[in-house]
Formats: C-alpha cells, sequence, structure tokens
C-alpha cells in the first residue's frame, strides 16, 4: 500500500431520513449532493467519477440522479449490496482513488421504501410465492434473531442486553435533526413492544424509510487545496461468507476475519478506535459486532453494551447519531450516512451528539445481504 | 364408470427437488441431498459444485430424518405469503452429517424449544392443488 495515493473524505451531506412521500428521489439525492460539494468547496463539475448506492428502483438510477448536478459525462457506477450499497460504492471510488485513476469522486446512496415488511429475495417462482416464501421461512429478521438466540444459549446473553442498545440509539437520535425517530423510549417500553422474531421486538427494529447520502472522496494531493484537516479514510475492505463444515453462517460476512486484515491496513487496532458505526439494522447487530470488532472478547457483548461502554461518553461510543434503529435506513442511503456521521465526530461537528476529547480513528463496519464492509477513518 | 371418474388423491410435493415422498410402509421420506465423492461434505439443498474441496459433480444421497436445534426463533408476526401463521418456531436443525438445514417446527411447544432440542424430518399437508392432490411440505418436530 505504500505507494498507493492516501484518501481524503472531503465533503458530506445528507437528506433528513424519513417519509417523504411528495418527494422523488431526485430531489433527497440533490440536496444531499449539493450539501456534500458545498462541504468540500467543489463544483460538480470538479468530479471526475461518480458512485450510485441503491437496492430497490429501476436501472440506470445514478445517472439520473447525478443529472440533477449536471450532465459532464463521467462514468457512473450503480452499486447494490443490499444495505450496504453506498459504503462499498465509497470503497470503489476509494480504490480508484488511491490507484491514482481519479483525484475527486462522488457517492451518493438512496432509497425510497414501502412501509412494513421487505419481501425475501427469491419469493418470486411460481403462484403464490416460492417454496420458502410459502413455508414462512423469509422471516425478517429471522437471521438476527437465530443469531440472538444461538448468543443466549452459548453466553447467557440477557434479552434487556440487546434491548439496551435500542435505548442507546433512541437516546443518541434526540440529537440528531436528520434522524427518523428523535423520541427517547425506556428499556420496558422496547421490551414490551410487539414481539416481531424472538427476542427482537419491533422498537429492536429498524425502519422502513427514504433518505439519501452524500460523500466527496479526494486524492490527499488534491485535498490539500480544500483543506488543512483532511480526513483520511485509511483502510477498507469487503468479504463475503466462508464456507465452514462446523457451523452455519447467518450473517452477512465474516466481520471479524475482514475487520483484522482493515485494522492491519490501517496499521491500528481495536484500542486505537474512538467511535464506531455498527450495522444495528436490528439490536442483536450491535451486541455481535463489538464483539468482532475487538471491541471486547467473544461472548461479553451484552454486559460491553449494558454497562455503557458505546455511550457517546463511553469507552467505544457506537452510533452516536442513532443507527440504523433510529437514525433511520433508507438502504441504499445508510452506508453513506455512517461515512458522513464518522466524519463529523472526527473534525468535531457533531455538535451535541459529540463524543469528547477530540476522537481521531473511527471506524465502519456495514453489512447487507450480499455482503459486509469495514472502513477506518483518521483525523 | 364410477372407477373410471374417481380421481386418485395422492401426495405432490410443494416443490419438487427438496425432499422424497415415501416409497412404502416404513419409509417417511427423506430430504435430498448432495454428497461430495472427493471428501464427503453433505450439503441441503443439492448442488453441483463442492464448497469444501471444489469438486463439481456431487452425488444424489438421502439426509438422516434425525437431527438437533442448533438455533430457532418464533415468529411473531406471519411473513408476507406465508402458509404457516405466526406464532410458529423457525430453527436451523443440524443433521448427523454436518448439514444444517433451516425449517419450520411442527407439533412444537413454544415454551419448550431449545438449543440442543431432538427433532425428526416429517412430511406435512399444506393446502391441495386444483385437482384435490395432496400438497406436501417438510419440517421437523420434536421427538
Amino acid at each position: 500500500m505504500s505507494d498507493k495515493r492516501r484518501v481524503v473524505i472531503l465533503g458530506v451531506g445528507l437528506h433528513p431520513f424519513g417519509r417523504f412521500p411528495d418527494k422523488p428521489a431526485e430531489d433527497l439525492a440533490r440536496e444531499a449532493a449539493l450539501e456534500a460539494l458545498k462541504d468540500a468547496g467543489i463544483e460538480y463539475k470538479d468530479v471526475q467519477a461518480g458512485y450510485c448506492g441503491w437496492v430497490m428502483s429501476l436501472p440506470g438510477l445514478g445517472l439520473r440522479l447525478f443529472s440533477e448536478l449536471g450532465q459532464t459525462g463521467i462514468p457512473i457506477t450503480n452499486t447494490e449490496l443490499a444495505c450496504a450499497s453506498s459504503s462499498r460504492g465509497a470503497m470503489l471510488a476509494a480504490d480508484a482513488i488511491s490507484a491514482g485513476i481519479y483525484d475527486m469522486c462522488l457517492v451518493i446512496g438512496i432509497e425510497k421504501m414501502m412501509r412494513g415488511l421487505i419481501p425475501g429475495a427469491g419469493a418470486g417462482g411460481g403462484a403464490g410465492g416460492g417454496y420458502q416464501t410459502l413455508m414462512g421461512m423469509f422471516l425478517m429478521p429471522g437471521a438476527y434473531a437465530m443469531m440472538a438466540q444461538r448468543h443466549m444459549h452459548s453466553y447467557g446473553t440477557t434479552r434487556e442486553q440487546f434491548a439496551q442498545v435500542s435505548v442507546k440509539s433512541h437516546k443518541n437520535a434526540v440529537h440528531n435533526p436528520c434522524a427518523q425517530y428523535r423520541t427517547p423510549l425506556t428499556l420496558e417500553e422496547i421490551l414490551n413492544s410487539r414481539m416481531i422474531a424472538d427476542p427482537i421486538t419491533l422498537y429492536q427494529c429498524c425502519p422502513t424509510s427514504d433518505g439519501a447520502s452524500a460523500v466527496v472522496l479526494c486524492s490527499e494531493e488534491k485535498a490539500r487545496q480544500y483543506t488543512t484537516r483532511p480526513v483520511f479514510l485509511t483502510g477498507w475492505g469487503g468479504a463475503t461468507p466462508i464456507y465452514s463444515r462446523d457451523e452455519p453462517e447467518l450473517s452477512e460476512g465474516p466481520t471479524e476475519v475482514l475487520a483484522k486484515k482493515v485494522y492491519e491496513r490501517a496499521g491500528v487496532g481495536p484500542e486505537d478506535v474512538n467511535v464506531a458505526q455498527v450495522h444495528d439494522a436490528f439490536t442483536p447487530g450491535e451486541v455481535l459486532t463489538v464483539e468482532k470488532l475487538g471491541f471486547c472478547k467473544p461472548g461479553e457483548g451484552g454486559p460491553f453494551v449494558w454497562e455503557g461502554n458505546t455511550e457517546i461518553t463511553g469507552s467505544k461510543p457506537v452510533n452516536t447519531d442513532g443507527g440504523l434503529l433510529s437514525r433511520g435506513h433508507p438502504m441504499g442511503a445508510t452506508g453513506g450516512a455512517m461515512i458522513v456521521e464518522i466524519t463529523r465526530q472526527l473534525r468535531g461537528e457533531a455538535g451535541e451528539r459529540q463524543v469528547p476529547n477530540s476522537p481521531k480513528v473511527g471506524i465502519l463496519h456495514n453489512a447487507g445481504i450480499g455482503g459486509v464492509n469495514v472502513m477506518i477513518f483518521e483525523a | 364408470m364410477a372407477e373410471a371418474e374417481q380421481t386418485a388423491k395422492r401426495m405432490v410435493p410443494l416443490r419438487e427437488g427438496l425432499f422424497r415422498l415415501p416409497r412404502g410402509p416404513g419409509d417417511r421420506g427423506a430430504l435430498l441431498g448432495s454428497r461430495c465423492p472427493d471428501c464427503g461434505a453433505y450439503f441441503f439443498p443439492r448442488r453441483v459444485g463442492c464448497l469444501s474441496c471444489g469438486r463439481q459433480g456431487l452425488e444424489d444421497s438421502d439426509l438422516s430424518t434425525r437431527g438437533k436445534v442448533w438455533t430457532y426463533t418464533i415468529a411473531g408476526q406471519t411473513p408476507p405469503g406465508s402458509l404457516i401463521e405466526a406464532p410458529y418456531v423457525l430453527a436451523v436443525v443440524e443433521l448427523p452429517e454436518k448439514v444444517m438445514v433451516q425449517s419450520p417446527l411442527a407439533d412444537c411447544d413454544l415454551d419448550a424449544v431449545h438449543v440442543g432440542m431432538d427433532v425428526e424430518f416429517v412430511l406435512v399437508k399444506m393446502k391441495e392443488d386444483e385437482e384435490g392432490n395432496d400438497l406436501m411440505a417438510f419440517k421437523f418436530k420434536p421427538v
């Protein structure tokens, strides 16, 4: 990696997450992108390549959205990795910048979603749905619920410990003007909400949402023209499940193995991390992931969260803006939103959500059906 | 006349290729798996390529009809399109061949299900088709 150029997160922007039935995707994307361009101090004509993360739309969405900003002939690539689409888009931009192909890239993440449960992939195939649909096997959040039950069996993790993730999430989102839900919830309210798939109750599930995110990535050399305090993307990587005869892989990918590789590329370890974003589509996501990122030992994720370590004032602040649970989860936009929050935290621009003592190193874990991404940032 | 008109009611799999129906008395049917002749790994559902050693071209193999619950959840709301209504147990069943099979559980007390529970393969009628045949699916039920 030593002869590769360093990558800077030069600008970030967000359209609030929530329900905007009267606003087309073009409007959401344009507002997020204009904010990111302004934040970067550049104009659209300076962008040399575009990446658009989205999941459920018609082909060609990337071009339609970027056309709101201009038509300059640049290559625009659509990236789909379910909930991890826009972080993968940013990683592809970083690959190109570090290899010297481009100096300046723009990544837009976007989604407009219906209410309620998402139909399972492969739910077609014959009248009335495929076998798995008919047999109740496309159960959201079945995989996370089953991972949670196994974790409870193996380590004694409790329902309260999982639910505490949601308490923290909703509390953090009170200070996030772009979040979908900004009202605190008590542990009892969360535990007593409707059971979706045991042990995951309704308030332990992320919502469906509309929203957009945008990130400008830049080479280090070019970034020096625009900022004296760059936030660097120092390591990144993606992975898919690895076959094992001994254990099923119920999660989206081998996070622990991937994180080790990315830590090494970034030249840091879990002990150096000051702020994190993890995939908390469902509360067990945070409990399991803090273990896999090395913040605590395997099996200790429950107590680690329960004791407040992942609070804004804790040793390893996680999802300081409310995460998927409260910030919302427009699938294509979430990865970019994670980058936005980490960047603002490392710049000291997170206002009432700011992690104290000038956080220097941030890590992002973004998972989707199709793979998992880990990215590390340093101020 | 009546014989010619009578339609034979028979069992038909809800989907082909996942399990076979019983062949006679004493046979309860079985899941249809694949076995790698090179490394001995088993897979369900059937597949062409071995994930363990990479060999292309696997043997068909009936799988064991007894296993243990590796993990599970209890569905609190019925997913769209499901014939099975909540609440029900959805489990990952581990078979002796080291194959993991996702399956709803039949006849299972919601308070009794646990990791390690012994379960056995069973065929259940889900509904009838236009000709009055029984459309069959597989589940596992507590032993």
